[in-house]
């Protein structure tokens, strides 16, 4: 007996007031390793495999709905729905009075801000769906593992795609189907033949023409029947080959489609983790790059994790320069960079990401850095890759962005901020320079993750400042202030980036 | 410079980020331009002696701090008297290390250089037309203190007696000239002074960059001045080691 566990990783105190009732009913769960890559065919696998469900929906506020939810868990709760198993939903009382029917009648709401006050129903639902599980019917899938079928419809670049996939398919251990597109000579639904061999099928994966075809009728076979489901849609104009919300890929050219369906594969295979604590799938797991590496000695190196010339920071920073209204690189004086800079800030927060602890390095003494990039993919980031994403954005407004390293409590932290330009530089900064230098008002060190939704205080902030899990600008100023001028702090590294593109320019 | 100078002003620049004036009672301005000797600030001309026109302004309000070392202070009422009592009061301060000390000054005000670009700038051109040391530093802020009280232990077991003439000590701001402070006693060797008058008890300073052409040939084109820093902040272990 397994339940899947749909949450958003992001909101700890929630899912661990839950997770006590379900500990209490010993409840086993599975749920999804927090990864880059969403998989559909999965999810689809996995809801059908396991004995029932749970979701807990809290708000996620975004600029266009201040009672929105995440989409995420919204399609996982549609898969769930669809496989017709055994659920249990917790809903933030606020989203579902705004979104009542997106929800089935059987959703019991929760107050963020008081989630004792539904004790008595949290427990008494937990426990209902205990008992529910261990009589549900479990209808199980007959297949066979490893058993998959490629279903394409008609077309050269089509049939092109369906072999390589094979190709790759075969690689990975399946044996493959491939049914000829015309076989059901407009039966449609009625083709049973089809429909058992999709039945016996552990995967599908369907590649779809722009026009409807016997291809999309078996599609809609295995939607109906919770088949797990790849589906690649051709679509010459598109140029980006990420799978979408209901799980289609769209892709224009055969190598980013290979590249992408590899990725589903691998995401499929990698299954579900058994979980006995939320956090621990909390954490993004992503491919780390080379260039993601940072060794945890090297301050200077931190320089190297400044992309000032990424898309992402590129277009946040004409954000701002439409709003400011003047060339951000000729700003100098206090009040305009402050003003500047908290402009960034805002503008990072409106993305509503997540923070999190950092991820695991395979190589000791290394911590991996997101780009701009991935933290525009992953929408989660530590407390340096925010430090590094603030001074890309600074330093593509032609500002000069410094970054600081402390250790305090047996741990590190990372600020950003700036030296005003045109003020003197440090030559080697210790604790008390750096003290000096903001007491001066010569620099502005701020809490980074402030941006980015946390639950609880990362760096030196109040429970209070850190209003609806993110930090008002000023606030994370006063922050950066405070965190420096604690008396336990330890200054790790002081990076000064334009004096250190500098260095490296002379050598 | 002895070493428990050297704690004394780490301690002080660490935790206040400014360099503590040694000795304690030196006349220190901002626009000073001077070397680092054995811990001291040497005053060798002033920007204005040189033609450089600086602006000192004052940055932000006043304040009390009192600052005491992390380790081996320990400061005591005499028996005779306690705070908020009616009674003469004796206070007693006993250090067990070298360089521990107490730092109380009164109505603590930052002034510093306001047009730092500019002087930046002239120093330069000061630098190249050879009537500038690029040895120098400048005072670039400081701060300054109505009255201020500091003791520094140079021994690793000393100890020192105030007297209060006040009849009550309102607290224990050691600096406040209305308790009337007077030293009764010393034991071991040890700087101090006491709720002395118009100090400049801290300084940062600031030299020309080093090195000053060394940088990259090619300048981005910009058509704007790229404010680049001219001037660099003096680093800690200057003043320790000079």
């Amino acid at each position: 007996m397994q339940v899947y566990f749909s949450h958003s990783y992001r909101d700890g105190t929630i899912n661990k007031y839950f997770f006590d009732y379900f500990l209490e009913q010993e409840i086993p769960f599975l749920a999804d390793q927090k990864s880059e890559v969403w998989c559909v065919a999965k999810l689809e696998r996995s809801l059908i495999d396991t004995t029932g469900f749970i979701s807990i929906i809290p708000k996620r506020v975004t600029a266009e709905d201040p009672q929105g939810y995440s989409p995420y868990i919204g399609r996982e709760l549609d898969l769930a729905r669809r496989a017709r198993i055994p659920r249990l939903l917790f809903v933030d009382a606020q989203v579902l009075a705004r979104h009542r029917l997106d929800f089935p009648q059987d959703a019991v709401p929760f107050l963020s801000d008081g989630l004792e006050q539904g004790a008595e129903q949290h427990s008494r639902a937990v426990r209902s769906f205990r008992k529910n599980i261990e009589a549900a019917f479990t209808m199980r899938r007959d297949f066979k593992q490893r058993n998959a079928i490629v279903v394409a419809a008609e077309g050269a670049p089509l049939r092109k795609a369906a072999d390589d996939i094979e190709e790759i398919l075969r690689r990975a251990g399946f044996d493959v189907a491939r049914p000829s597109g015309k076989r059901s000579e407009g039966r449609g639904l009625d083709d049973i033949r089809l429909l058992e061999t999709l039945w016996r099928a552990e995967l599908c994966v369907f590649i779809l023409g722009k026009r409807l075809s016997e291809a999309h009728v078996a599609l809609a076979m295995a939607h109906a029947n919770c088949i797990p489901s790849v589906r690649l849609q051709f679509d010459p104009q598109s140029t980006d080959c990420h799978p979408e919300l209901s799980g289609v890929i769209r892709w224009g050219l055969h190598d980013d489609m290979l590249v992408a369906f590899n990725e589903q594969l691998m995401s499929y295979q990698a299954g579900l983790v058994s979980l006995d604590d939320p956090s621990k799938i909390s954490q993004m797991q992503y491919k780390q790059r080379s260039e993601n590496l940072w060794k945890l000695e090297d301050g200077p190196g931190l320089a190297d994790h400044v992309h000032p010339d990424h898309n992402f920071v590129r277009d946040e920073v004409s954000r701002v320069r439409e709003e400011m209204d003047t060339a951000l690189g000729r700003i100098s004086d206090r009040a305009k960079t402050l003003d500047l800079c908290g402009l960034f800030y805002d503008g990072i927060s409106r993305f509503r990401c997540g923070y999190e602890i950092e991820q695991q390095t395979d190589e000791p003494g290394m911590q991996s850095i997101r780009t701009p990039t991935q933290f525009q993919t992953h929408r989660t980031a530590t407390c340096l890759d925010m430090a590094c994403l603030f001074a890309s954005l600074l330093e593509a407004a032609g500002q000069d962005p410094i970054i600081a390293v402390f250790d305090r409590n047996q741990s590190a932290h990372a600020l950003v901020g700036y030296r005003l330009r045109g003020e003197p530089v440090l030559k080697r900064a210790t604790i008390g320079d750096l003290r000096n230098l903001i007491a001066l008002g010569d620099a502005v060190l701020f809490e980074a993750t402030g941006a980015v939704e946390s639950e609880n205080p990362v760096g030196a902030e109040t429970s209070r400042e850190r209003y609806d899990k993110l930090i008002r600008w000023a606030d994370a100023v006063e922050a950066g202030k405070r965190m420096v001028m604690q008396p336990d702090v330890q200054l790790r590294h002081f990076v000064d980036i334009r004096e250190q593109r500098e260095a490296s320019a002379r050598r | 410079m002895g070493s428990p100078v050297k704690l004394y002003q780490e301690e002080m620049h660490n935790n206040l980020g400014f360099f503590a004036t040694w000795l304690p009672g030196d006349g220190i301005e901002v626009g000073d331009a001077g070397v680092l000797e054995n811990g001291r600030f040497r005053r060798m001309a002033s920007l204005a002696e040189l033609g450089i026109e600086c602006k000192v302004a004052p940055s932000g309000g006043s304040q009390d701090v009192q600052y005491t070392s992390s380790e081996g202070t320990k400061i005591a009422i005499g028996a005779n008297a306690d705070v908020g009592e009616l009674a003469s009061a004796e206070i007693k301060i006993d250090f067990t290390r070298a360089g521990a000390f107490v730092f109380h000054a009164k109505q603590l005000r930052l002034q510093r250089i306001e047009n730092r670009v500019a002087v930046g700038e002239a120093i330069v051109q000061a630098y190249q037309h050879s009537r500038w040391n690029k040895d120098w530093l400048v005072v670039e802020a400081l701060h300054t203190a109505d009255t201020a009280t500091v003791i520094v232990s140079e021994d690793s077991s000393a100890g020192i007696v105030l007297s209060a003439k006040a009849a009550a000590i309102p607290s224990l701001m050691l600096a406040d000239p209305q308790l009337g402070l007077s030293v009764s006693s010393v034991q071991g060797k040890i700087v101090h002074l006491i709720a002395a008058a118009n100090l400049r008890p801290l300084y940062s300073c600031v030299r020309l960059r080093d090195p000053l052409f060394g940088l990259p040939s090619v300048q981005p084109v910009r058509g704007a001045a790229s404010e680049r820093a001219t001037l660099e902040r003096a680093a800690l272990d200057e003043l320790l080691d000079s």
